[in-house]
């Protein structure tokens, strides 16, 4: 047993501010120790071998350096009783997915403009121009959901619409495997508008990416995504 | 500095490792003590009174037996600052539901095979025939959700496609009611693949079924369920 663990006075601590979070004195605490922060309505947990893998979350408060230059860092648990690690994106305006027949495509894989809706965008950044979602916290479990109303632009001739969600790139853009683990749904379309969900249960950890995938099983009609949302939700 | 602060400190333990969680003197601490274990990043929870009921769940890592012989059990609360009470099932072949008209028929009620693919298999034992999710651990509230792709495989008639998440059988089979409280969507469809998505938000208690309810209002058409994952996110 740590020698640290057996002093409980050590264990959770109040503070007024971030500065005084900072100003406290990491080395005489407990790997895993508690802090809870007024000002912020934060709840922090000390990482004693954090080092610098999570410092681009400094300025969003998600996660502080302490003043006494070790590995520590207190990341946090929770803001207002809720999980900070939540994102949601949408796109802006149309975009075309363009279709090879029976494989895979990204959407973004045709510039279109992406904006993120909630969240902090230090925690998921996203590309304006694919929507590629990239995630910069410690190790969480979420739900992933991807909304999209689509139709197939070019002809009448009912489509076979596959849709998937990406993690770091495991739906292979290019590639006609079936991806029945990862979320994947189908719907026919008709040049008609559609709407198309894709979920997954998924492990986020620093540096993961996400994307909508589709599949034009029929032909190489193209598709127009005309509305999108990702949704990022803690487990 | 608040000098209720000192008080806050004795509420919860920290332990460097699950063996030695173990070996701490239960009897010691109130019940609903937390604990929490730097090396597998689990917080923790006592209760002192659960004895053998969720001992299936012994070797996962969501219990844990003191060596004291009491009845107390430690519970995962979360890993990773996440609740590890979370499960995805999907459909790993096309299934048939067999209809009757305006009746409830069950996914799986003409054996498929459905597989995991997130969470833990002790809390939430599939049965890989029916697709039918039995959940093993403590009560949790969770958002349920489906997403489902499907048609009528006979014939060209539209017809109106009914879906509903069963908890414990409430959706009952043979049936001709309406769930619309249970969180019941429809479709019409017309011999070609839609998606249909359904979701509760429900009480998990030990024993607790989950499987997906169908019900075409039109006719008898037999359902071709091409594509399909359940998801239990916790909330």
């Amino acid at each position: 047993m740590s020698a640290l663990n057996s002093s409980p006075a050590l264990r959770a601590r109040l503070v007024d501010s971030s500065a005084e979070l900072a100003s406290m004195n990491s080395t005489t605490l407990p790997d895993g120790a508690t802090v809870y922060d007024n000002e912020t309505d934060t709840l922090y947990r000390l990482d004693k071998t954090a080092g610098v893998e999570f410092d681009s979350l400094l300025a969003s408060g998600i996660v502080v350096k302490p003043d006494d230059g070790t590995a520590a860092r207190w990341i946090a648990d929770t803001v207002s009783g809720s999980s900070p690690y939540v994102h949601s994106s949408v796109i802006n305006a149309a975009v075309a997915v363009t279709m090879t027949s029976n494989q895979w495509n990204e959407l973004g894989s045709t510039s279109g403009s992406f904006s993120e809706t909630g969240g902090s965008s230090a925690i998921f950044s996203i590309s304006a121009t694919t929507g590629l979602i990239t995630y910069h916290g410690p190790t969480r479990e979420v739900l992933v959901t991807m909304q999209a109303s689509i139709n197939n632009g070019i002809g009448a001739t009912p489509i076979t619409m596959h849709v998937a969600v990406s993690l770091n790139g495991d739906v292979v853009d290019g590639s006609t495997t079936a991806y029945r683990e990862k979320g994947e749904v189908i719907e026919v379309i008709i040049n008609t508008e559609s709407l198309v969900t894709a979920q997954r249960l998924l492990q986020l950890s620093d540096g993961d990416t996400l994307q909508m995938m589709f599949r034009n099983e029929t032909n190489g009609d193209d598709i127009a995504v005309n509305y999108y949302q990702c949704t990022v939700a803690p487990a | 500095m608040n000098s209720l602060r000192s008080s806050v400190a004795l509420r919860i333990r920290l332990v460097d490792s699950l063996a030695e969680l173990a070996t701490m003197n239960s009897t010691t601490l109130p019940d609903g003590a937390t604990v929490f274990d730097n090396e597998s990043d689990t917080l923790w929870r006592l209760d002192k009174t659960a004895g053998t009921i969720f001992d299936s769940l012994l070797g996962s890592v969501l219990l844990l037996r003191p060596d004291d012989g009491t009845d107390a059990r430690w519970f995962a609360q979360e890993i990773s600052g996440s609740s590890p009470y979370y499960s995805s099932t999907y459909l790993v072949a096309t299934a048939t539901v067999v209809m009757t008209a305006s009746q409830w028929a069950y996914l799986g009620s003409t054996p498929s095979t459905f597989a995991v693919n997130a969470g833990d298999v002790a809390a939430f034992v599939l049965d890989t025939a029916t697709g039918l999710v039995t959940y093993h651990g403590p009560p949790r509230v969770a958002l349920v959700g489906v997403k489902t792709s499907l048609l009528n495989a006979i014939g060209a008639t539209s017809v109106a496609v009914h879906a509903c998440i069963s908890r414990s059988d409430d959706v009952v089979a043979g049936t001709t009611t309406d769930y619309s409280s249970k969180g019941e969507m429809v479709i019409v469809t017309a011999n070609v693949t839609e998606e249909i998505s359904v979701e509760r938000v429900m009480l998990l208690n030990p024993g607790t079924t989950l499987r997906l309810a169908l019900r075409n209002a039109t006719n008898d058409d037999d359902l071709t369920v091409s594509y399909y994952q359940l998801s239990v996110t916790p909330l």
